[in-house]
């Protein structure tokens, strides 16, 4: 029966060879092959389709999610969810994939930003009320729809609050006698004693780029105190060329680079292989975010890793107005809901349910799997990662509310990130870096 | 000629189910390619702006990043025309010399790299050419090298050459299968009277195996060209494109602006120019070489 | 003098074989390892305790045999499509007479060398419109697509080597056009077509992009993807990740063991004609 009908279709080919210009349109009221849509009836069965950046589903944000899910499923027996996972790189390649052809999700993650912005463009996920989502029941954060709004519109919630911190490990430090660094200066010591040792100081992921950005915004906020500076290039407001903070920043990364700060295999490492040298004992330090507060509570690592995780601010310049608490912080990951979805109703049901705070943010936290956007208790368990982080969260004196590789278009994303990546695999010199940046910028 | 073979309806029935999955996958998507390539849309689905030929002159007047991608597919094609190709031929000539059943068992042992998956074969490289815990940098260490250490997919200077003996370990057994079967079509007794003339050795078969097998090395010489051009998985696995774009490849720079970059406008322009770029180089080289079998 | 020049090839050979294999059997050892040992300093690692387990991770997470089955049943559909596809357009364009065959022969070959990378984005729209993702026939279909064009080639230069007379005398004996096709034609070509199916088989086989965009129902989905797809779930376990690769690659290498012989016979038979 089923093939038969896709014979039929198949037959018309023809047709729509001679009608290319409505192909697009077609793509809207297509006959998904998915079986069980007869979502008409209140008792049967409905499938919800997930679709998630965390393939990993046995410890950290995945086992968070998931349980999230379970938990739902239990309580609810007539609901089934599908839930597809891929690797980051993949997912958001797959996610514009379905955007293009306007698959039925039900569920998705978005990256806030310049990702979400094409989404919204392209009117695949649906619009929400700020005000549903007020109070006690999801007791969100202040301030954290910066990345998820759009023209005064929202279009999905933060599932966690991201900050950039210095995970490090203790024993490495302690046992070469290298001091933890809390000024940029002390940062290159640190380096260069490391590198004399025949150990990687610092491990990055060179190959996604994307960390790179991180890193020079939040050198230009050491350099500038300055939270709005990069924002305000980005909005065309200044120049890279107006403030030496940019400069400095750059000429950092420079010696950065020269120093060999991150390990040798930097730029064709992606987020996995960054992440198991340092969980290996084999970097000193990880650039990375509060998202992965649950390496210490993560039973697939060594347990002498674990126990001598720690986290720091990253440090000061000590010629730059930026405090040791001015936090580059905003809202990234989220969650959205998807407006070809085949079950709305059932759909914004499981939505609400998961940005719950007793859900969500409860889960990740009690897990210590992330760090949420949303209001949490502590329990009292917590890791001693767990209560350092929030520890910066809390002592934070200013955040930034946007990572500014994400604050453009798309386009801009990719230049810029380009544009690091050519400046860290090359010898161009910082006055260079800073006129691709400028260029970046201007060709929005 | 019988009119057996004018029969309209054996005709159509033979060609139309081809050809109509040809149109499907390729003729269609083409055009569909070319309307968005005058467009600066971001993404299938989203506002549609015509630009008239903008995406076409940023491409060839603006981007340097094209010109790259274009550049290292030429270094990489002409990698596998200097080293690839005369390595296999070199190994068709030996095995067939050595005959015997040693000669089956390196033939089947030289093809087995070409059945791994490209999949397998990116992260297995990736992995072996890691300068922490990779092979090869070991393998230096041990024999007292280690000043020639590098970084190998992750340095500019040398990840293109890494890419290129990556893509040659990988495809030695294809080229040499099909060399092989070149110099087994060659009769013995051309050997035999060449010897009697004098002709031995090396020179013998630059004389007469290589000009015998030029209708094979047409042939393959193209197909090389054309693989440097729409090289993909391998970058894609491995390197991205990366370190700042010294093994940037059309493919992968147009499925990164369409996907990542949200140009899809000016993705679709990288494509049209991308199957221009491959027509012409394989015009091209069917000119140069002069060969009948793929001159079409 | 001889036999001393055979025995310098066959070290030449050994060396050069051991150069081919290492990779592989680096592979194999690491996949028996932990994490931990990646980082130690020997080029090849005895195992302190074989990590059996990293192969039931891969066999049970990495749901090896469902994905080897939907890889088995795409390809050998493939092979099955592209053969009777390249057999009746190459017969048409090399035997038949009909106006515009040299123009479809000129475009169909231009499907070499059109990167299917290039068209990608178009295709999965229009495959959505068509209701083909997301189905087996979502992959078979491109897959055929992009293996025509190749085998129309192969075949059609070794049928350019065989003479008409066969042909001609089956029709005296009353063949339909059919049957000197499937029957008569199809035998003559055995060399050519295991070409055929071969590069048919390794493209489909080892093809992960499209199977990547075109495909999201895990039920569906291929060895190659499983390989991604592992990497991402047991990214910090290297053994794990290691012991799918292997596992992947082991069904092609016993299939290239089971046909080698064929494959040389047809590639040695059918490449020189081209």
């Amino acid at each position: 029966m089923k093939r038969y009908s896709k014979l039929a279709r198949a037959s018309i080919l023809t047709l729509a060879i001679a009608s290319v210009g409505s192909l697009a349109a077609c793509g809207s009221d297509n006959g998904s092959s998915t079986s069980d849509n007869n979502s008409g009836s209140g008792d049967s069965k409905v499938t919800l389709r997930f679709f998630s950046n965390l393939p990993d589903r046995k410890s950290g944000q995945g086992l968070a999610e998931q349980t999230v899910i379970d938990n739902y499923v239990k309580a609810n027996p007539n609901v089934k969810i599908d839930v597809e996972t891929l690797a980051e790189e993949p997912f958001k390649n797959k996610l514009k994939a379905y955007m293009s052809s306007n698959e039925p999700l039900d569920i998705t993650m978005v990256h806030g930003g310049a990702e979400l912005n094409t989404l919204v463009q392209a009117g695949y996920v649906t619009e929400l009320d700020p005000k549903q989502y007020e109070g006690e029941q999801y007791n969100f954060l202040p301030g954290v729809y910066k990345s998820f709004t759009f023209n005064d519109k929202l279009y999905g919630l933060p599932r966690n609050s991201d900050y950039e911190v210095i995970y490090y490990n203790k024993k490495l430090f302690a046992d070469n006698g290298v001091k933890v660094p809390t000024t940029l200066g002390e940062l290159l010591d640190a380096a260069k004693a490391f590198r004399d040792k025949g150990i990687a100081p610092m491990s990055i992921n060179g190959k996604d780029l994307w960390s790179f950005g991180e890193m020079y915004q939040n050198l230009v906020l050491r350099y500038s105190g300055n939270q709005n500076l990069i924002l305000d290039a980005i909005d065309k407001k200044t120049k890279f060329a107006d403030d030496e903070s940019f400069l400095k920043a750059a000429q950092f990364l420079g010696q950065v680079r020269d120093a060999k700060m991150f390990q040798d295999s930097f730029m064709t490492a992606d987020y996995g292989a960054s992440q198991n040298m340092f969980t290996q004992g084999k970097a000193a330090m990880w650039y990375m975010g509060s998202w992965e507060a649950g390496m210490a509570t993560n039973e697939a690592l060594p347990e002498e890793f674990r126990q001598n995780l720690g986290v720091v601010k990253f440090p000061v310049a000590e010629d730059g107005k930026g405090t040791l608490d001015d936090l580059l912080a905003w809202n990234g990951g989220g969650y959205a809901m998807v407006s070809s979805s085949k079950h709305p109703e059932e759909a914004k049901k499981f939505f609400d349910y998961l940005m719950s705070a007793n859900q969500w943010a409860k889960t990740a936290w009690d897990t210590g799997a992330a760090v949420p956007a949303q209001k949490y208790d502590l329990t009292g368990s917590e890791s001693e990662v767990q209560k350092t982080l929030t520890d910066i969260l809390v002592n934070a004196a200013s955040t930034s509310g946007a990572s500014a590789i994400d604050y453009g278009t798309p386009k801009f994303k990719d230049d810029i990130q380009n544009a690091l990546g050519k400046f860290f695999s090359s010898k161009q010199s910082p006055e260079d870096l800073l006129s691709a940046l400028q260029t970046a910028v201007d060709n929005q | 000629m019988h009119r057996v073979f004018r029969n309209k309806t054996a005709i159509f029935l033979f060609v139309a189910p081809g050809m109509l999955l040809f149109a499907l996958t390729f003729l269609v998507p083409i055009i569909v390619s070319g309307y968005y390539s005058f467009t600066d849309t971001l993404a299938p689905g989203t506002k549609v702006t015509m630009v008239g030929f903008d995406n076409y002159t940023n491409l060839l007047f603006h981007d340097e990043r094209f010109w790259l991608a274009l550049r290292n597919a030429l270094l990489l094609g002409i990698g596998f025309i200097v080293i690839q190709h005369p390595i296999c031929i070199f190994f068709a000539i030996l095995l067939d010399r050595l005959g015997g059943k040693a000669e089956k068992i390196f033939r089947t042992i030289f093809f087995i790299p070409c059945v791994i998956s490209v999949v397998v074969i990116s992260k297995m490289w990736l992995s072996l050419l890691d300068p922490t815990f990779g092979m090869l940098n070991k393998l230096l260490d041990l024999v007292g090298l280690d000043s020639l250490k590098h970084a190998w997919l992750g340095e500019s200077s040398t990840a293109l050459g890494s890419m290129l003996f990556i893509l040659i370990w990988a495809g030695f057994g294809w080229g040499l299968l099909f060399y092989y079967a070149g110099v087994k079509g060659i009769s013995e007794d051309l050997y035999e009277a060449a010897q009697l003339d004098g002709a031995s050795g090396f020179r013998m078969h630059l004389k007469i195996t290589v000009p015998l097998l030029k209708p094979v090395i047409a042939v393959q010489l193209t197909l090389a060209i054309i693989t440097a051009l729409k090289q993909m998985e391998t970058v894609f696995l491995t390197t991205n494109g990366g370190p700042g774009d010294s093994t940037q490849f059309l493919a992968v720079y147009l499925y990164n602006k369409a996907f990542s970059a949200s140009q899809y406008g000016y993705a679709n322009a990288i494509s049209v120019l991308f199957v221009i770029v491959c027509l012409l180089a394989t015009y091209l080289s069917n000119r140069l070489t002069r060969n009948d079998a793929t001159d079409f | 003098m001889i036999a001393r020049k055979k025995t310098a090839i066959w070290i030449f050979f050994l060396i050069v074989a051991a150069g081919q294999l290492f990779p592989l059997i680096w592979l194999v050892d690491f996949s028996f390892n932990s994490s931990a040992d990646f980082y130690s300093n020997s080029i090849l690692k005895w195992p302190s305790s074989p990590q059996w387990h990293n192969y039931v991770n891969a066999w049970v997470d990495g749901k090896f045999l469902k994905y080897l089955g939907n890889s088995l049943l795409v390809s050998v559909v493939t092979i099955a499509l592209t053969v009777v596809l390249s057999l009746t357009l190459s017969y048409a364009f090399i035997r038949m007479q009909w106006k515009l065959r040299s123009l479809f022969y000129t475009i169909l070959l231009l499907g070499i060398m059109i990167p299917i990378h290039a068209t990608l984005l178009p295709n999965f729209a229009i495959f959505k419109a068509l209701g083909l993702t997301d189905s087996y026939f979502g992959l078979i279909l491109p897959y055929t697509a992009v293996s025509v064009p190749l085998g129309t080639f192969m075949l059609s230069g070794f049928l350019r080597s065989i003479p008409k007379e066969l042909e001609e005398s089956a029709l005296m004996d009353g063949c339909s056009i059919y049957r000197i096709v499937f029957q008569i034609i199809a035998p003559l070509l055995k060399p050519a077509l295991v070409t055929v199916i071969v590069t048919t088989f390794l493209n489909c086989w080892n093809e992960f992009i499209m199977a990547s965009t075109f495909l999201s129902k895990d039920a569906l989905k291929t060895l190659p993807f499983s390989v991604m797809n592992f990497a991402g779930q047991y990214s910090s376990d290297y053994g794990s990740q290691f012991a799918v690769m292997v596992l992947t690659s082991i069904p092609a290498i016993i299939i290239y063991a089971v046909f080698n012989e064929q494959i040389t016979k047809g590639v040695t038979a059918g490449a020189v004609k081209g």
